[in-house]
């Protein structure tokens, strides 16, 4: 077997095991009076894993693995503390650093590959104080893609939609929630669980959401159908709630 | 002669990720599935007529 195909074995298995972990934190961390019971039983089964990143799924902390998996997930490494406002384990900043560190965006990064890289700087900074605010990529398509296209591009980074964590993204999602919902019932329509639990948390974010969407039941719905086979959709799904729960 | 201990794989390093990260960072959008109404309302009124069809008339004794 060779070295490339090797790794890409094992990524994706790396970032669905790390996004189940951070979904049953952010499940054990507050209220769940509004969770529903079946589709919830595994996350919060696998709640009862505390501590740092690294040893809930097994690997040693400086694992390229691991962090390559952490650069996948960009800040919501981070979410439990950003979201629930706990104090980050300090094991998780050093893999978030490391991942920050390690894949810098090339001056050929697409905008998602440089936005979750500005993401998780941002969420680094939030929680520790640490550092210079980077320049921002540039955010100017957000204002001219059709609304399908903003949506998906949206939903790739939905890790940016955190409190505290303000972006010339999260200004965009502000001016658009009609065209996010637009997304949102598209995604569920085509069955595309993964952007439409980004979408959806984005949406628990901006003012102005239609109430006609029933966002609540449709969170609810995508966890049912798609968070089974994708813990990156529970994760988003669990983030929403919370982004709703501490609505005003 | 090969050694016995030779590891069989090579250590997954941050260069052997980098493509794999920026895949899974810039994922294409997912074909969407579709239930096509006018298909399934077909495959319904196939199945009530093969239900409601008379029975083949059985062959006269003699």
């Amino acid at each position: 077997m060779s070295d490339a195909s090797g790794a890409a074995s094992v990524l994706p298995d790396a970032v669905q095991n790390i996004a189940a972990v951070v979904a049953s934190a952010l499940a054990g961390g507050g209220s769940r009076s509004s969770a529903s019971p079946g589709p919830e039983a595994a996350p919060e089964t696998a709640a009862a894993v505390s501590g740092p990143l690294a040893a809930a799924v097994e690997r040693t902390p400086d694992d390229p693995v691991l962090v390559a998996a952490a650069r996948v997930l960009g800040a919501d490494v981070l979410a439990p503390a950003l979201l629930l406002g706990t104090p980050p384990d300090p094991d998780d900043v050093a893999l978030a650093t490391a991942a920050r560190d390690a894949y810098p965006p090339g001056a050929d990064a697409t905008a998602v590959t440089a936005w979750s890289h500005w993401g998780l700087d941002a969420a680094l900074r939030t929680l520790t104080g640490d550092g210079l605010p980077g320049t921002a990529p540039d955010a100017g398509w957000t204002a001219d893609e059709p609304w399908p296209r903003l949506a998906f591009r949206l939903s790739q980074l939905a890790s940016l939609a955190l409190p505290g964590v303000d972006s010339a993204l999260a200004t965009a999602a502000v001016k658009r929630p009609v065209d996010l919902a637009r997304g949102f019932v598209r995604a569920v329509r085509r069955r595309d669980w993964a952007q439409a639990a980004g979408l959806g948390r984005w949406l628990a974010l901006v003012p102005g959401v239609p109430p006609s969407l029933g966002l609540p039941n449709g969170l609810a719905f995508v966890h049912h159908l798609g968070g089974a086979s994708d813990a990156r959709v529970g994760l988003h799904v669990r983030a929403a709630r919370t982004l709703l729960e501490a609505a005003p | 002669m090969l050694p016995l201990n030779e590891p069989t794989t090579a250590p997954v390093t941050r260069e052997a990720l980098t493509p794999d990260v920026d895949a899974l960072l810039n994922s294409a959008e997912a074909e969407g599935v579709y239930r096509d109404s006018r298909e399934c309302g077909g495959l319904l009124l196939l199945a009530g007529l093969l239900l409601l069809a008379p029975p083949e008339p059985k062959p006269k004794k003699g």
